[in-house]
């Protein structure tokens, strides 16, 4: 109240006192919408006395004080969300203010207070036309009614969100074109075909009727074609499905023989018809990794390795047995030698020994008589 | 202080780690068959994007492939077939520039056949990166070989037949029963345009996504993070939101699968999963020019420009010798002595 008497007080004196009522007004009505942008709690003093001491006290009061203070939480939400009792600052303000007054009544004269009170009212009155006509579009005002907004926003956006029937004909039409133009196409060829297998034989008029019919069969069959091949028309990578494996082993030949099979297939790659149709088999196999032996250059070159390869082994072999042989006769010779030497040695020693005997000094020999 | 010194010594010495040669199995564990490697290089000189496309063909050939190929200019044909033998390569990618037109030949090691593809359009893996607001490419879709799927090519003829077994049996073959669901990362598309005979060459990521569950939650379970409510009033809000789905929502029933294992965290097994690809790596149009019976030799039993698709061997040798002749003035040099 003093705030808006100061406010009151600045105003220039040469207006006349209605235009200077009026000012006041809209000067008060303007402070009080800044008023209501500043949260209560930021803008009312603060009673001291409202703040709990938590570290100060004991166990049983500081479960009191706890469960006090969640349930001050959960009023002042629920007052917070009760379109009833508007917590604005504004009015908390006069709150605090009507007690003030109502606590410091003495002060105050009855008239002065009647006046305030009325003031008070109208501009409540104003204020809260003004605030209601700012923020109806902003604030909800009861949960059925959110409810239902909700619901209508999910049905809107589940109409709207398109799963594609127009698209899909679309496509289908896109796929028409393109049988057609098959169909063109393919007709074209065949009639050129048909024109030049039949060229020698029948006459114009007679061509054309045939060509005629053929084409309504073949645009029909194309047609047929196309819708049943495209789907199916898909091949894939390699895949491998157990019980299918090596059901086909190929005997292998002999060297030899597949030269001669080769020198045979060459014969026939010369021959058209035929060749052709063992080159794209050949090529085929290759492709698909088989091994194809078809060269007889390439055959003859592994025969002749192949026959290196053996006289070599053969070589080796006969070396071996010739190492071994010497090694086991050299063996074998010095084993008879080193018997030998000792039936010798031992027979000299039986000598020796008999001969030790008179062998005495002064003694001149055996008497060989 | 001769303690301490000793120390810091000790610390200076670089420990040399013995590199362990991580050696690739040449035989699939669970198939049982041979797994194909390959070689991607060039034939000659390549301008810059046509250098970049050969870098992304071997990364698409990851893993088995040798990423790091250095290819001098002195080397032959020959040198790569006598390496390719005791390391177990069995396929050839050659890119080539001859008279400014480049080809792609795909050709079997030993002695297997060759087939020559005109490039006629390319985009490069970068260009496809740019072109995406999204680009996802990890370098652990490329620890396992890609899936490869052919379409139309069932249309006749022994050239498409061919194709598509060697396209087939460049990439190892795949057990079902025994297949990790989480190792199929990569998937190539190939293409055949029966009109015009060309051949559409596509390189895709695949992702699994779980069909039924709102983006929100989905986020939260495969990234665990919090959520942030701050302009929420309840959790139920979060939960409800009416969100944008993504524009691919309304999915056909074509594209979901349901799965038979788990994959992920998110994706679990009997559960319908959406199939997500996300294009990565190059872009091709080709069309089969030429496929011969060796490599790079031999009879020629397919030319697109000609009406009479085989020769005789006698015929076909005089032809030789002149396309030979030809190639050695206008080709360049290396792929020349190659194919001598």
């Amino acid at each position: 109240m003093g705030k808006k008497r100061a406010v009151g007080a600045d105003e220039p004196t040469t207006t006349s006192p209605l235009d200077l009522k009026t000012l006041i007004r809209e000067h008060s009505l303007f402070f009080d919408q800044l008023v209501e942008l500043i949260p209560a709690r930021f803008f009312l003093p603060n009673s001291s006395s409202d703040k709990p001491w938590f570290p100060g006290l004991s166990k049983s009061q500081k479960k009191k004080v706890k469960t006090q203070t969640r349930e001050n939480i959960l009023k002042s939400r629920r007052d917070r969300l009760d379109p009833t009792r508007p917590t604005s600052t504004l009015d908390l303000l006069k709150k605090s203010l009507d007690e003030e007054r109502d606590s410091s009544s003495d002060e105050e004269d009855d008239e002065d207070e009647a006046v305030e009170e009325e003031e008070e009212e109208e501009e409540k009155e104003v204020v809260k036309a003004q605030s209601m006509a700012l923020s109806t579009d902003e604030r909800p005002v009861t949960y059925e009614e959110l409810r239902e907004r909700l619901r209508r926003r999910i049905e809107e956006l589940s109409a709207g969100r398109n799963t594609r029937p127009e698209s899909k004909l679309k496509q289908e039409r896109k796929k028409e074109m393109k049988n057609k133009k098959k169909v063109k196409v393919q007709t074209k060829r065949n009639q050129e075909n048909n024109k030049e297998k039949e060229d020698a034989s029948a006459g114009n008029t007679g061509k054309r009727k045939r060509d005629d019919g053929n084409d309504a069969n073949i645009s029909k069959n194309n047609k047929k074609k196309n819708k049943v091949e495209e789907p199916t028309d898909i091949t894939y990578g390699q895949v491998r499905i157990d019980g299918k494996e090596n059901k086909k082993r190929k005997k292998k030949l002999s060297k030899e023989k597949e030269l001669e099979r080769a020198k045979r297939l060459e014969e026939v790659k010369k021959d058209p018809e035929k060749g052709k149709k063992v080159s794209w088999k050949a090529a085929v196999s290759k492709a698909a990794g088989e091994k194809v032996h078809d060269d007889p250059k390439l055959l003859k070159q592994s025969i002749k390795r192949e026959k290196k390869r053996q006289e070599k082994n053969k070589q080796k072999w006969r070396e071996r047995k010739e190492t071994v042989a010497k090694a086991k006769a050299e063996k074998q010779s010095k084993r008879s030698e080193n018997i030998k030497e000792r039936i010798h040695q031992k027979k000299m020693r039986k000598i020796e020994k008999r001969e030790k005997k008179l062998m005495r000094p002064g003694f001149e020999g055996r008497n060989e008589a | 202080m001769a303690r301490w010194r000793d120390r810091r010594r000790q610390r200076a010495v670089v420990k040399t780690q013995v590199a362990k040669n991580k050696k690739q199995p040449g035989v699939d564990q669970v198939t049982g068959g041979k797994i194909p490697k390959s070689f991607v290089f060039a034939r000659g000189k390549l301008p810059g994007p046509l250098k970049q496309l050969e870098l992304d063909l071997r990364k698409l050939m990851l893993p088995y492939t040798a990423l790091k190929l250095k290819e001098k200019k002195r080397n032959n044909l020959k040198d790569f077939l006598n390496v390719a033998g005791p390391m177990g390569v069995t396929h050839f990618l050659m890119i080539s520039n001859p008279k400014s037109i480049p080809y792609l030949r795909v050709a079997r090691t030993p002695q297997g056949p060759t087939l020559t593809f005109q490039i006629k359009e390319y985009a490069l893996a970068a260009d496809i990166a740019k072109s995406q607001p999204k680009y996802r490419c990890t370098p652990e879709l490329f620890k396992n070989s890609p899936l490869i799927v052919l379409s139309g090519f069932g249309g006749g003829g022994q050239h498409l037949k061919l194709t598509t077994i060697m396209f087939q049996n460049i990439f190892p073959a795949i057990d079902i029963n025994s297949v990790k669901l989480s190792s199929c990362q990569r998937i190539v598309l190939l293409n055949y345009n029966a009109e015009e005979r060309l051949i559409d060459f596509r390189h895709y990521s695949i992702r699994l996504q779980p069909v039924g569950v709102s983006k929100r939650i989905r986020r939260i379970v495969q990234t665990h993070q919090v959520p942030d409510l701050r302009n929420l009033q309840d959790v139920s809000e979060f939960l409800t939101k009416a969100g944008y789905g993504s524009e691919s929502e309304g999915d056909d029933e074509a594209a979901t699968v349901s799965l038979p294992t788990d994959v992920d965290r998110v994706n679990k097994a009997s559960n319908k999963s959406a199939v997500r690809l996300q294009e990565i790596g190059p872009r091709l149009t080709l069309r089969l020019v030429k496929v011969e019976e060796g490599l790079c030799s031999g009879n020629v039993i397919f030319d697109e420009f000609d009406t009479s698709s085989v020769f005789s061997v006698e015929k076909e040798t005089d032809r030789e010798a002149a396309e030979d002749s030809e190639k050695e003035t206008s080709e360049d040099e290396p792929a020349d002595s190659a194919e001598d």
